[in-house]
């Protein structure tokens, strides 16, 4: 995954806020996640595909951190929904 | 074989707020009033039919063109057409009628929220201060026995087992009342000197299935929708401490999604997306309580003050005790002088 890379939500995924917990279960499975803090944040602004830049971009602008000092965070909370199959990484189009 | 009279004989009656026709008795269902016509919503009718089902036929089986059935070995099979406004039941030979009542206003009462678009909560619910409060947790846990020690000190039963919640505005969950009776052990209704009041199932005494259903009274009968204002998740009690803690997000949502009732059947019927919106929406809107308890029975009354205080539920008269009643009688008093001595 780079800064390039094409995030986009995986179908099958249903998602709510319990206070400040995001649940998310993916239907056939009935399997649940609990995202907290940023997390459900990230999974809030993949609505529509991203790259990971953007991402960092983002969260940066509201959390008011450097993208740079974001980037590991994001990359690791994206590599676990990658693990469970909650998202697809596409590889970046070349100009 | 003797053939079965489909006459839509019994009835109306009326359960979480719709007119139910049937053609075996409901003794536990409340009469429909013509007056209840703010609540008519739909009619659920109840018939008998010999040999739907095959002998093969066990379990649910979710979405077939008739709708949903299920087979209850040694009970009966029912099945809930698609409109889930008919339930059709092919009783076994010689069952116990009050064990097919239970399945009929447990396991199918669930199929009917769910496919009605209805949450049906695992638990027993009493009216406080004008809002109904729900006791939920997994069998045995006692729940039934709080809300009947609440019921005695005169605060109305809405009922039992299911709890059928109404999400259709998010922010304010509402519970559909469905019958004040209680199902409890038979230890438990002596306890509550409910014995005249109750009707036993045929299995022995001791054995796996024997239980009673009680009627609470004196009881004002609740038939209206109620505001749901808090659940409270009961575990098997344990240690010595009596108090009351709050649940949040993750932690409701898990307790919600484990006492959603048959909650199973609400997935295999291809809810899912149905059924996790609705635990959403309660554990947003409505707190959910880790509820502390010993299980001295002679603390229950501690339990029934800690929930009245919380709920700000003194509705009943003072002179009101919850295994008793109330104490008006010579013999009540011989009774609790005993108790002192």
């Amino acid at each position: 995954m780079t800064d390039n890379s094409l995030i986009s939500r995986r179908e099958g995924w249903i998602a709510a806020w319990v206070d400040s917990n995001l649940i998310m279960m993916h239907a056939e499975s009935s399997f649940y996640l609990n995202l907290t803090g940023s997390g459900g944040r990230i999974w809030e602004l993949l609505e529509s595909p991203r790259s990971v830049w953007d991402l960092c971009e983002t969260l940066g602008r509201e959390f008011d951190i450097e993208p740079d000092a974001a980037r590991p965070e994001v990359l690791a909370f994206l590599d676990q929904l990658l693990l469970r199959k909650a998202i697809d990484v596409h590889l970046p189009v070349l100009a | 074989m003797t053939s079965l009279n489909n006459t839509l004989q019994y009835g109306p009656y009326v359960l979480c707020g719709w007119r139910v026709e049937s053609a075996i008795p409901l003794p536990e269902l409340m009469a429909w009033s013509e007056a209840q016509e703010w609540n008519a919503e739909g009619i659920i009718r109840i018939e008998l039919q010999e040999s739907f089902l095959d002998d093969t036929a066990a379990g649910l089986c979710a979405n077939s063109e008739d709708g949903v059935s299920l087979r209850v070995k040694g009970v009966a099979g029912f099945r809930v057409n698609p409109g889930a406004d008919r339930v059709i039941v092919q009783p076994e030979a010689g069952v116990d009628p009050l064990l097919l009542r239970g399945h009929l206003f447990g396991s199918v009462l669930a199929i009917l929220c769910y496919r009605r678009g209805l949450f049906p909560l695992h638990g027993s619910c009493v009216l406080l201060n004008g809002e109904a409060v729900v006791f939920s947790g997994a069998s045995g846990a006692g729940k039934s026995t709080l809300a009947t020690a609440l019921a005695r000190r005169g605060h109305p039963l809405l009922c039992d087992d299911v709890c059928a919640i109404d999400l259709s505005n998010p922010r304010q969950p509402i519970l559909r009342p469905a019958f004040p009776r209680v199902k409890l052990l038979p230890d438990a209704i002596d306890c509550f000197q409910l014995g005249a009041a109750a009707t036993y199932s045929q299995a022995a005494q001791g054995m796996k299935g024997h239980f009673g259903m009680a009627a609470i009274q004196p009881m004002e009968a609740i038939q209206h929708p109620v505001p749901l204002a808090a659940i409270y998740a009961l575990d098997t009690p344990a240690g010595d401490k009596v108090g009351r803690s709050l649940l949040r997000g993750k932690n409701a949502f898990v307790f919600l999604e484990s006492q959603a009732h048959r909650g199973w059947m609400g997935r295999n019927l291809g809810l899912h997306n149905q059924l996790f919106g609705h635990i959403a929406m309660l554990a947003s809107a409505v707190p959910v309580y880790r509820l502390d308890r010993t299980c001295a029975l002679d603390r229950m009354d501690e339990v029934v003050c800690l929930v009245e205080a919380a709920h700000n539920a003194f509705a009943c008269p003072p002179d009101w005790n919850y295994v008793r009643g109330p104490r008006n009688s010579r013999e009540d008093a011989h009774y609790d002088r005993q108790q002192l001595n």
